[in-house]
């Protein structure tokens, strides 16, 4: 199982989205994509999520368009966590993280189970009565990553999961706590894509960093290729020191 | 057991009780004892009185059948049109299919006979032209609210709020060339009333029935589908064929209760809400909650709309706006507060 996005381009009539994106996303890989507001990122996952068919090239999982997937199928290996989700129902948080199950058929007794796990792994087992519109935004960011999981928790190996910022609202210690557990996932067969805004975590986590740039990659390798001193002056317009983290061989970006 | 368990079994005593009240209420007396004496003379069991027994079938049992389907279908429907808009304050109206409804009604009542010729006093007639007008209207809004992309709900809204002023103006035009007996019916029509129910029309309302049932299968699509259009997606549902469905399934069901019933206000909107308040928001649960709920309702507002101008009736659609309007305004305030504590 690999997704593939072929010199892929996506343009709304005149104006050019993206344009030749070429990615692999291979099971047990973290990558993460970084850049600054309006390179692309958001419009480059819902392409590979398939909410969004290039209009130029292919996206394709092992060679199959995803335009030919059922989207149940897809469902059942794909799991999604866009930007800003909303809800204004008055849901329970349990009940939202077991609506991540309703691409299978694994039976009642099985889908409680694993959001029974979900909860305790998210830090949200506390909540899992409370209606989720009263939640905090971290709190509610985190119900919602449960969701996510709980989509693709039975068989790890073989499945993509792509984030949308999926630590915006979370503090310091969720943060940290939230990645460990994606790259958990990837030890365990997933292909994981991730856009974050924080670099320094980015380049903490990530197997490789995608940078964009006005709709299109910039650089695309391990971290200490990609945030170099050129590549961020020329992206961002900003001249940063970059040092390296003084207990992990990854680079750390002093602005 | 459950709470859910426990709610459903309260909505369905509730339900038999408000069945109970609706038969037993009227100018004529009629009591518990003697509709089971009726129930049991009908099945061949001893002897009962002729005229009472006209009176609980030809008049009280359609009636009342008449009120559960409508309440049921409107409740059912409103709960699918929030999901669908992901907003709790939505109402069926919004698609258009009320206002549709009630400009072909006037223009039946006031032009009709003029038109149709003999067509025109078949009974069904008047139900007939305002169903058409109820799918005519929701259809315009769904193409009005749909672009190469999709439909988009937002649109949709936009358009529904186009129509229904439009089709408000036209029934003002109508209003204005009626003459007075023309004008009291057209005036009644929209005011909403059962209480002309027969046999023939109660057996179109058990149509509803169907619209419920088939909503009450969405209730997993209509879960993923609060959660956003890209989450359902995401979730395997096809929202652009999920749309369709609970548009079409609304204005099927809406048309019919309108067409039937008149424009019984606030049921649609103040049902579902309540049960989300009561039970929570799992459409599994919501759905088949509210149709009960609906049901009862509708059944306690046609009752009491007998009771408080007795021998007379008041219009059903009025007893549900006098008091769901309030209900609104109340649910208006909370929000407000709720909003307020976030900030």
């Amino acid at each position: 199982m690999k997704l593939t996005a072929a010199d892929a381009g996506y343009a709304i009539g005149a104006a050019e989205l993206l344009h030749g994106i070429s990615l692999d996303i291979n099971p047990g890989e973290l990558i993460i994509a970084v850049g600054p507001n309006g390179a692309g990122k958001s419009t480059m996952m819902k392409l590979l999520s398939g909410e969004i068919f290039p209009s130029l090239g292919q996206v394709a999982i092992d060679g199959i368009d995803l335009k030919q997937w059922q989207l149940r199928k897809l469902a059942r290996i794909m799991a999604v966590l866009p930007q800003q989700s909303e809800l204004n129902f008055p849901f329970r948080v349990h009940e939202v993280v077991s609506l991540g199950r309703i691409p299978h058929a694994t039976g009642r007794h099985r889908d409680l189970e694993i959001v029974e796990e979900l909860l305790v792994k998210l830090d949200i087992n506390h909540l899992a009565q409370r209606d989720f519109t009263t939640l905090s935004g971290g709190e509610k960011q985190r119900t919602q990553i449960a969701r996510i999981l709980a989509q693709i928790w039975d068989h790890q190996q073989g499945t993509f999961i792509l984030l949308d910022e999926p630590t915006s609202s979370l503090d310091l210690a969720h943060q940290q706590a939230t990645l460990k557990m994606i790259k958990e996932l990837t030890a365990a067969g997933a292909g994981v894509f991730v856009i974050l805004h924080d670099m320094n975590l980015a380049a903490q986590f990530a197997d490789r960093l995608v940078l964009l740039h006005r709709g299109g990659i910039v650089s695309d390798g391990d971290p200490w290729s990609v945030l170099s001193q050129e590549n961020i002056k020329r992206v961002f317009d900003l001249d940063v020191s970059i040092i390296s983290h003084p207990e992990r061989n990854r680079p750390l970006i002093i602005a | 057991m459950s709470r859910t368990n426990t709610s459903f079994l309260i909505l369905i005593s509730l339900l038999l009780i408000a069945i109970g009240m609706s038969l037993i209420t009227g100018p004529a007396d009629l009591s518990l004892a003697e509709i089971s004496q009726l129930l049991m003379a009908k099945l061949g069991f001893g002897a009962s009185s002729e005229l009472k027994g006209t009176i609980l079938w030809q008049i009280r049992f359609p009636r009342m059948i008449m009120a559960v389907m409508v309440g049921a279908g409107l409740a059912t429907t409103g709960a699918a049109i929030q999901g669908l808009f992901r907003n709790p304050l939505a109402d069926p109206a919004l698609i258009g299919v009320s206002s549709g409804a009630a400009l072909a009604a006037a223009a039946f009542i006031v032009i009709g006979a003029g038109l149709l010729g003999q067509f025109a006093y078949w009974d069904l007639a008047l139900p007939f032209f305002a169903f058409l007008g109820g799918l005519a209207s929701t259809w315009l809004v769904l193409k009005l609210g749909s672009d190469f992309s999709g439909s988009s709900v937002s649109t949709m809204l936009l358009a529904g709020i186009a129509i229904n002023a439009m089709a408000i103006a036209g029934v003002g035009i109508f209003y204005y060339l009626s003459d007075d007996v023309q004008l009291r019916s057209v005036t009644f029509w929209a005011l909403g009333s059962i209480a002309g129910a027969t046999w023939s029309t109660a057996g179109i309302a058990a149509l509803i029935l169907v619209v419920v049932i088939m909503l009450v299968f969405e209730a997993k699509s209509l879960n993923a589908i609060v959660l956003g259009d890209s989450e359902a997606r995401h979730l395997g549902v096809s929202v652009e064929a999920l749309k369709k469905r609970v548009v079409i399934y609304t204005a099927l069901g809406v048309g019919i209760a309108v067409s039937l019933s008149g424009i019984i206000a606030f049921v649609g909107l103040v049902v579902p809400h309540l049960v989300r308040l009561a039970i929570g928001s799992n459409h599994h649960v919501v759905m088949p909650a509210s149709a009960l709920l609906g049901a009862i309702l509708l059944l306690a507002a046609d009752t009491l709309s007998r009771l408080v101008v007795a021998p007379a009736e008041l219009p059903i659609g009025i007893v549900t706006a006098l008091v769901g309007g309030p209900f609104f305004i109340y649910l208006i305030v909370r929000q407000k507060k709720r909003l307020g504590l976030e900030q």
